[in-house]
């Protein structure tokens, strides 16, 4: 569990939802398709980590668009850092309080554009360029080739579920530690059928609420990994405390 | 959408509320109940002719109902089963081809397989000696009738009639030189009648050997007012208490024709023939024709069954209901070797016929004479069955009438409510009516089918559905029914009593449709089912034009 016809079975547990004439099976795969992407956007359900090289001059690089650096790009994941730079010193430089508007930058930093490439960035900024692509920009421009210069944290909408025994985000890969949540993907199936098909609206809530418990829950699953050492801290402080002082 | 977040979870809930799960999930379901009349077959081709809404009632036509039979206001019954009397096929298990009960004199049933007769003596089918010939044929219906303690037989093939009489251990040729090309035989006024395919013969008074073929004869080839012939047969022949109905009509006839016989008090022509007028139908064959009630009824090679109360003609026939099923799926050909009986028990009429292609009778369809309005089209209630049946007769047991039947194996069997099924057990099967589940634009979710099934005993009955006309019938998945206990003959301390008052099931459905045809059939061949009633739980959906 659940594979997509795992998930199909789910939602026709509902017996509003049985009908193959009301919900056609066609009609039900566009809707947890769209639920496995709302819950990556919604629950952080497929976190990834990706590297590209920096290149030489280069002032932004596409995260979502033609010839992207990254594979299905949603949004950077700030909870794990976001951008990680590596110098050709080979030292980790975090980029998350770096990055700046590009409008900030046109107002503070006149002429940026034209600044001496460097290895040290002093800002970066994400923007769009003139057919769209989203892209992710550094002040100065790179000085030299260095491989794996980048390093992302983002949230990905995977690969859409196509065949019967595909999962979700990865389609031959079951990740085990969403598994719990991915029950999420059916009820927003059964959301969106209930206030498209039976016009429903009780039941849509229902499923509504349903799914939003889960895209809550599961993100919060997801931002604990890159929490550990406050949890860590806060559980092993409560622990101490609890033998010192009785409790907290 | 707007993001996931606390916000608006929270926002839903309060949108959600919380109610019971009756309110959330059944309120929008209404129950759509159908219960009686749950009338018989018609052939209709308008599928949908009957104006059914929520609790409307309406008549039952059914295409594919089969070995079940439903009285108005009464529940959907299982057809009653028949046990065979003879424990030993008869005559090497040929056709039973006459059952007769000999009451009057001897109180057993005479029965002819084919080239042979007997009697059945508790059970036991034994050959009386001395048969002269009789054509070995299936079709070769016999004719019995009493005069004096004589019992005359007669064949339809036109055999040599026969007499038996006391002590009742051989047959012996009909003396009194009687015609040849006597095929039936009947006992009105005193007197024995055969029957040949123009004269009607009658006997001396009280005295089975004496005929004169010159003055004591009707001549039927005169009557149909035809010169020699118009190619009509006198084709059967029906005593109706103080007349006898005669009907010609044959197999090379596009004509038929009716006439009764009675007396007319003059002692040089006793008898007087009058015509009724029938619109140029009469009976098909020998045993196609038989009195229900005070009426007489029979099958006409239009494939209608017309009928005859007194001298008065019922137009149009009470079989325009199953007509169209008859001249499309049956052997019309075979219409002469048609043959009827009577289930008194239930107030049937039963009418056994071939299929198309067939050279034996496979079906029989029966008619409810006690509760249908004959020439009102809708309310002629026929009923399906796969019974085979080649003769018909009667027996009184412990002073009941009891259908006799005669199969093609040699086996003549009872019918009886409660009797359990001859040999190999038959299919029930009970299709509905195209149900409108309401408003006739208006699709409809349908979420499931409960039923009220009559409590006798464990059965286990399949659910399929039609939802459109074209459309071939969907299995849904099998009642599972417990029977309920009868109370009246169980021992205080000894037996459980157990099982439901009503044997109450459900099956869950789940499609979208805006009309229903049900269907019910035993899942298991020797388990019958009564229903009294069910109820669809529907809730109006919106659809688009996809559908």
């Amino acid at each position: 569990m659940p594979t997509f016809a795992n998930l199909r079975a789910r939602v026709r547990l509902d017996r509003a939802l049985k009908s193959t004439t009301l919900l056609s099976v066609v009609d039900l795969d566009i809707l947890l398709k769209e639920g496995a992407l709302q819950l990556a956007n919604d629950g952080d359900a497929f976190i990834r980590r990706a590297q590209w090289d920096a290149v030489a001059s280069a002032q932004t690089y596409v995260l979502s668009g033609a010839s992207a650096q990254v594979a299905n790009y949603l949004d950077l994941y700030w909870e794990a850092g976001g951008m990680v730079q590596l110098t050709n010193a080979g030292k980790t430089v975090p980029l998350q309080e770096k990055f700046r508007s590009e409008s900030w930058l046109d107002l503070h930093v006149p002429a940026w554009q034209d600044a001496a490439a460097s290895e040290t960035i002093t800002y970066c900024y994400l923007s769009f360029n003139s057919v769209g692509d989203l892209v992710f920009g550094v002040y100065p421009k790179s000085k030299t080739a260095v491989t794996n210069a980048f390093t992302l944290y983002y949230k990905s909408r995977g690969t859409e579920m196509s065949a019967d025994g595909d999962y979700p985000w990865v389609a031959a890969t079951l990740l085990t530690h969403t598994e719990p949540y991915q029950i999420g993907i059916a009820y927003y199936a059964q959301w969106k059928a209930h206030e498209t098909f039976t016009i429903n609206q009780a039941r849509a809530l229902y499923y509504k609420q349903a799914y939003l418990e889960q895209a809550l829950a599961l993100r919060e699953s997801q931002r604990k990994i890159f929490a550990a050492e406050l949890e860590g801290l806060m559980e092993d402080a409560m622990r101490v405390a609890s033998e010192s002082f009785g409790s907290l | 959408m707007p993001p996931a977040s606390v916000a608006l979870l929270e926002q839903t809930i309060r949108q959600a509320g919380r109610r019971s799960w009756q309110e959330e999930f059944l309120a929008d379901y209404q129950p759509v109940r159908f219960s009686g009349p749950f009338g018989g077959f018609t052939s209709h081709q308008t599928t949908d002719t009957i104006p059914q809404a929520p609790n409307r009632r309406g008549l039952t036509k059914s295409p594919d109902l089969l070995n079940m039979y439903s009285r108005p206001f009464g529940a959907i019954t299982s057809f009653p089963g028949h046990v065979n009397i003879n424990a030993v096929a008869a005559n090497s298990s040929k056709a039973i081809t006459g059952v007769s009960w000999m009451g009057q004199i001897s109180s057993r049933l005479l029965v002819a397989a084919q080239n042979q007769v007997g009697f059945d003596d508790a059970g036991t089918w034994t050959q009386l000696t001395g048969s002269p010939t009789i054509t070995d044929d299936d079709d070769n219906f016999m004719d019995v009738a009493y005069l004096n303690d004589v019992a005359v037989l007669a064949f339809l093939k036109k055999d040599a009639p026969l007499q038996v009489a006391s002590p009742f251990t051989a047959t012996t040729t009909l003396g009194g030189s009687p015609r040849s090309g006597v095929k039936g035989c009947f006992s009105w006024d005193g007197r024995m009648w055969l029957v040949s395919d123009q004269n009607i013969d009658y006997s001396a008074i009280n005295n089975v050997a004496s005929y004169d073929l010159t003055d004591d004869t009707l001549n039927f080839l005169q009557t149909t007012g035809a010169g020699t012939s118009d190619g009509t047969i006198i084709s059967a022949w029906v005593v109706a208490g103080d007349a006898v109905y005669v009907g010609k009509a044959g197999p090379n006839s596009t004509l038929g024709h009716l006439f009764r016989i009675s007396r007319t008090g003059n002692p040089a022509s006793p008898y007087q023939i009058e015509r009724i007028e029938t619109g140029g139908v009469g009976p098909s064959g020998s045993k196609a024709a038989i009195m229900a009630g005070q009426d007489l009824v029979f099958l006409a090679n239009d494939g209608n069954v017309h009928l005859v109360r007194g001298n008065l003609y019922v137009p149009n026939g009470i079989g325009r209901s199953i007509q169209r099923t008859l001249v499309a799926d049956y052997s019309m050909s075979r219409m002469e070797f048609a043959s009827m009986g009577l289930l008194r028990e239930h107030g049937y009429l039963g009418l056994s016929l071939s299929l198309s292609g067939a050279t034996t009778n496979a079906r029989a369809w029966w008619y409810d004479y006690l509760n249908s309005q004959p020439g009102n089209e809708e309310k002629e209630f026929w009923h399906h069955t796969d019974h085979a049946i080649n003769a018909w007769g009667e027996r009184i047991s412990s002073g009941q009438r009891q259908l006799v039947a005669g199969n093609y194996a040699g086996r003549y069997a009872r019918h009886l409510s409660g009797d359990s099924y001859a040999g190999s057990a038959y299919t029930k099967r009970w299709v509905g009516p195209w149900h409108l589940l309401g408003d006739p634009y208006q699709w409809y979710e349908v979420l499931g089918i409960a039923v009220a099934f009559e409590p006798t005993g464990n059965f286990n009955v399949t659910f399929s559905y039609a939802k459109d006309f074209d459309q071939a019938f969907t299995t849904v998945g099998t009642f599972n029914v417990k029977g309920g206990a009868e109370l009246g003959s169980f021992v205080l301390g000894t037996d459980t009593l157990g099982g439901d008052e009503h044997g109450v099931a459900w099956l869950e459905i789940g499609d979208v449709m805006q009309r229903i045809k049900p269907r019910f059939t035993n899942a298991n061949a020797d388990e019958p089912f009564n229903i009294l009633n069910y109820a669809l739980l529907v809730r109006p959906v919106y659809r688009g034009l996809d559908i």
